[in-house]
């Protein structure tokens, strides 16, 4: 495994006439937890959806784990963990049937004990053979997380994920990620609204307007906001999109 | 097109509107061949209607004279239409954006009203033109009457009880899996990694499309319809479960083209072969076709029919089926 996790190079993507992500760079390295933040509609999840392979891209590269996701794809995903939306689930499959399912299509060989244990932490053992359409919002969103943790991906992509779970399991989720985190077990992408885990957990930041990442903040730079309180986050954010 | 004033009061109906008539705008105008299409299906319809105009007074009279059997129909139809849109209004009102706007309960009645009702009209009155239709070109026109009130009474009275009939609670109106089969894992302390639930899925969703309000219309018509007078008890069993089974295989036929769409969405990101994708969603799908349309086949045999017909047809099917299935999972698997 190279130790950058993903690599988006020139990435243009378009939605039929409109272009939606104009030449887009990205590097996550594995140990890093980058945020991706900015306004409604400027590209954020078409992003996620061409890091994960659902949507064509129309010009540029992306990498996972050094393999590209357009000619390399199997390989490109079997280091990937993707949460869906919730509303993606299937409704008339348990959550121990989806995990089944997924780590079949995943090939994997086991499903790894640990993530019983953080089923039991979220507590979702208990709705585990029950149907996914009697979930509510926060136990579809824990079924997802789950499935993006099955196999101990390297790259992790997570849109809006903690919304709608509840602050212990919230918590729990991001003590996790930052633990696989610290042994450099995987990367977090993360598309965000929240300040929050921008200045409690991520590494690095990035704003993106109009299909373009308008400004980075490095390790360090976070770091500097973070001791600056939330309200230097809050001001740096409206600096870089005045600027952008 | 001015919005009625009487509209603007009435903010949830007023929604419809404007998106119905952003529709009509967006569709633009109508094009010359889709009017040329129309005239074409129109002039066929007549010649079909002439070349059967003998038949059709027969059927006329069939009709009139059955006019009790067409009148429980018309119930049955009727209130399985209305409870099942009913149910979806509910639903959807609940969903909507509007939903938490300080709307009477008058003004959200109104509008679930409206939606739920407004089909039936349109099939009553697609129903009527025909059978007007048919009594123009057969001159049956004294049969008319009888035979559009027995509906009009038929329509109502299902309309009425369904819409009066308490639905099922708030949380059970949405689970699609209370007509499913619920599966005890044999070990539930593990997990591993295994494809059984993309074969259960499409079971699954066969059998929650099989939920009663939809299974009782389908006894309902067998039972009136394709039970000719005069057989065995034994043979109309035999009719009767042939046409469940085939009720059966229908939705399973449209489960596996629903759940390969949503599967190889929900499964896209991850490294999935075809054959891992294909195998796993076809394989118990079609082990039910074929043990289904062999029982099937067997129970139409048992009620008389000519057996290499039965058979003829029975493969047919099969071969449609793997058509439709290989076209389905191929356009849904993408790597």
């Amino acid at each position: 495994m190279t130790s950058r996790v993903l690599d988006v190079a020139g990435l243009h993507a378009k939605y039929g006439a409109h272009e939606v992500l104009r030449g887009v760079e990205l590097h996550i390295a594995a140990g890093e937890w980058f945020c991706l933040l900015g306004p409604n509609g400027v590209g954020k999840s078409t992003l996620l959806s061409c890091v994960t392979g659902r949507m064509r891209i129309d010009a540029g590269e992306v990498s996972v784990c050094g393999f590209s996701l357009v000619t390399q794809a199997v390989h490109a995903k079997r280091c990937l963990g993707v949460a869906s939306a919730p509303e993606q689930l299937p409704d008339l499959l348990t959550g121990r049937q989806c995990l089944e399912v997924y780590a079949a299509a995943k090939q994997l060989d086991r499903i790894d004990p640990e993530l019983l244990e953080l089923a039991a932490q979220l507590k979702f053992t208990r709705f585990m053979d029950k149907c996914v359409d009697t979930y509510s919002l926060g136990t579809r969103q824990k079924l997802a997380v789950l499935l993006a943790l099955l196999g101990d991906p390297a790259l992790i992509v997570l849109d809006e994920a903690f919304n709608g779970l509840d602050p212990a399991s919230a918590v729990t989720l991001k003590h996790l990620l930052r633990e696989r985190l610290s042994q450099s077990r995987c990367g977090v992408l993360l598309a965000t609204h929240s300040l929050d885990i921008v200045e409690h957990y991520a590494d690095t930041a990035a704003l993106m307007l109009d299909g373009r990442v308008a400004h980075r903040w490095s390790q360090a730079e976070i770091a500097d906001l973070r001791r600056g309180g939330g309200e230097g986050l809050e001001a740096a954010l409206a600096a870089a999109a005045e600027r952008g | 097109m001015q919005t009625p004033t009487w509209l603007l009061r009435q903010p949830a109906l007023l929604s419809r509107w404007l998106a119905c008539k952003e529709r009509v705008r967006r569709a633009g105008p109508v094009k010359a061949a889709a009017i040329a299409l129309a005239a074409v299906i129109g002039l066929a319809a007549l010649i079909v209607l002439l070349d059967f105009r003998f038949h059709l007074q027969s059927w006329m009279v069939a009709l009139h004279d059955y006019w009790v059997p067409v009148l429980a129909v018309a119930i049955v139809h009727s209130s399985t239409v209305v409870l099942r849109r009913h149910r979806r209004a509910v639903i959807g009102w609940a969903d909507s954006w509007l939903a938490v706007a300080p709307l009477s309960s008058g003004s959200v009645r109104l509008t679930q009203a409206i939606d739920s009702l407004a089909p039936l009209l349109w099939q009553y009155l697609a129903v009527c033109c025909v059978l007007m239709l048919m009594a123009m070109v057969s001159g049956g026109w004294t049969l008319f009457p009888r035979l559009v009130a027995a509906i009009a009474g038929g329509t109502i009275l299902g309309a009425a009880v369904a819409w009066w009939k308490p639905l099922h609670k708030r949380h059970e109106l949405r689970e699609a899996s209370r007509y499913t089969r619920s599966v005890a894992p044999k070990n539930a302390a593990s997990l591993q990694p295994s494809d059984r639930g993309l074969a259960h899925w499409c079971v699954a969703r066969a059998m929650s499309m099989g939920r009663p309000e939809n299974a009782r219309m389908l006894f309902v018509f067998v039972t009136m319809f394709a039970i000719p007078a005069g057989v065995s008890a034994l043979q109309g069993l035999a009719i009767m479960l042939s046409w469940t089974i085939a009720g059966y295989l229908v939705a399973l036929l449209s489960s596996v083209v629903t759940v390969a769409s949503a599967a190889g969405h929900w499964l896209h990101p991850t490294p999935m072969s075809f054959g891992g994708f294909a195998g796993p969603i076809a394989s118990r799908a079609l082990l039910h076709q074929a043990a289904g349309t062999a029982l099937a086949a067997a129970g139409v045999i048992a009620s008389g029919s000519p057996w290499l017909a039965v058979v003829k047809l029975s493969l047919s099917w099969m071969v449609l089926v793997m058509v439709v299935y290989a076209i389905a999972l191929r356009m849904s698997y993408r790597t």
